[in-house]
């Protein structure tokens, strides 16, 4: 499954390589969404991690003749994705305190029984938004993106002591604070 | 919770970019494009080797007298000033290149 995706990642780089700004379109639409949610795993604000994301694939744009086909796409860009938000996250010098957040989703005991997916995501997404930006991203990688400790490094470059450290408090706190937003409720999202 | 029953939940964390992403990014890339200055290495090296062209030619007519078979007698000093600003010119080139070079970078 990843191997093929790998592959049509290479192929869609050698078609932009040779001038097809098309391939580049693609590109983007298949690695825009898991992007996005690791920036916004350590920036916590949806649309500023959207302009770190734009300024990342016009980095990539530019960039994507020095790819050497010997790792992974996904991991070079998520390594890009990385750096620039923890960068951006450096130039803010603040985080968004969670007071704000806990304004955007105001849950109710009516909406939480009729929980759709679309309510299910702004619970978890909420409950991410309380982890620190490692764990929040950490979690993601390792769940969402399903890598590997060796690959999560060589993205992070995080020691892998730090990465399971940061993995078993990020479960033990996302489990927290979706007990304390769902109560029982917690059940529909099992 | 179990271990694949928190991959679930992560995986529902997914978020999607707005609608209009794909599309602003795609002019950013072509405005950024239009604007995109010649190569910094390239106009150094055609600089420099404009520069190089012009000190090695002068310093020929300088220091030979006889050049092509025509007698040359030229004052030193002029041709001295020439060399200098023409140096004086390419480093300034160059200074410029690098500068904006940054700017569109940035």
């Amino acid at each position: 499954m990843k191997s093929n995706q790998a592959k049509e990642d290479y192929e869609l780089i050698r078609k932009i390589n040779e001038g097809d700004a098309t391939a580049f379109r693609q590109l983007v639409y298949k690695h825009k969404d898991v992007s996005l949610s690791l920036a916004q795993s350590i920036l916590k604000d949806v649309a500023i991690a959207e302009d770190v994301l734009q300024d990342v694939f016009i980095k990539v744009y530019r960039k994507l003749h020095t790819f050497k086909f010997k790792a992974s796409f996904s991991t070079w860009l998520y390594r890009i994705v990385v750096n620039t938000s923890y960068n951006e996250l450096k130039k803010q010098k603040h985080n968004i305190s969670v007071d704000a957040l806990d304004d955007t989703y105001n849950i109710t005991s009516e909406n939480k029984d009729l929980m759709g997916e679309q309510d299910q995501k702004k619970y978890i997404n909420l409950a991410l938004q309380k982890l620190r930006p490692d764990e929040a991203l950490l979690l993601r990688l390792f769940y969402l993106c399903e890598l590997s400790i060796k690959e999560i490094e060589d993205i992070t470059s995080f020691k892998p002591s730090k990465i399971k450290v940061d993995l078993h408090r990020g479960r033990e706190h996302i489990g927290f604070h979706l007990k304390q937003l769902l109560g029982k409720d917690l059940k529909h999202l099992l | 919770m179990k271990e694949e029953q928190l991959k679930k939940i992560i995986q529902k964390s997914a978020i999607e970019t707005s609608d209009d992403f794909l599309n602003n990014l795609m002019h950013s890339i072509e405005a950024k494009q239009k604007m995109r200055q010649p190569s910094f290495w390239w106009s150094f090296k055609t600089v420099l080797m404009i520069c190089m062209l012009l000190v090695m030619v002068i310093s020929f007519l300088l220091f030979k007298d006889v050049t092509f078979g025509v007698a040359t007698n030229i004052p030193k000093t002029p041709v001295f000033v020439i060399i200098t600003a023409a140096l004086l010119f390419g480093i300034n080139h160059i200074m410029r290149l690098n500068e904006n070079q940054k700017k569109s970078i940035g």
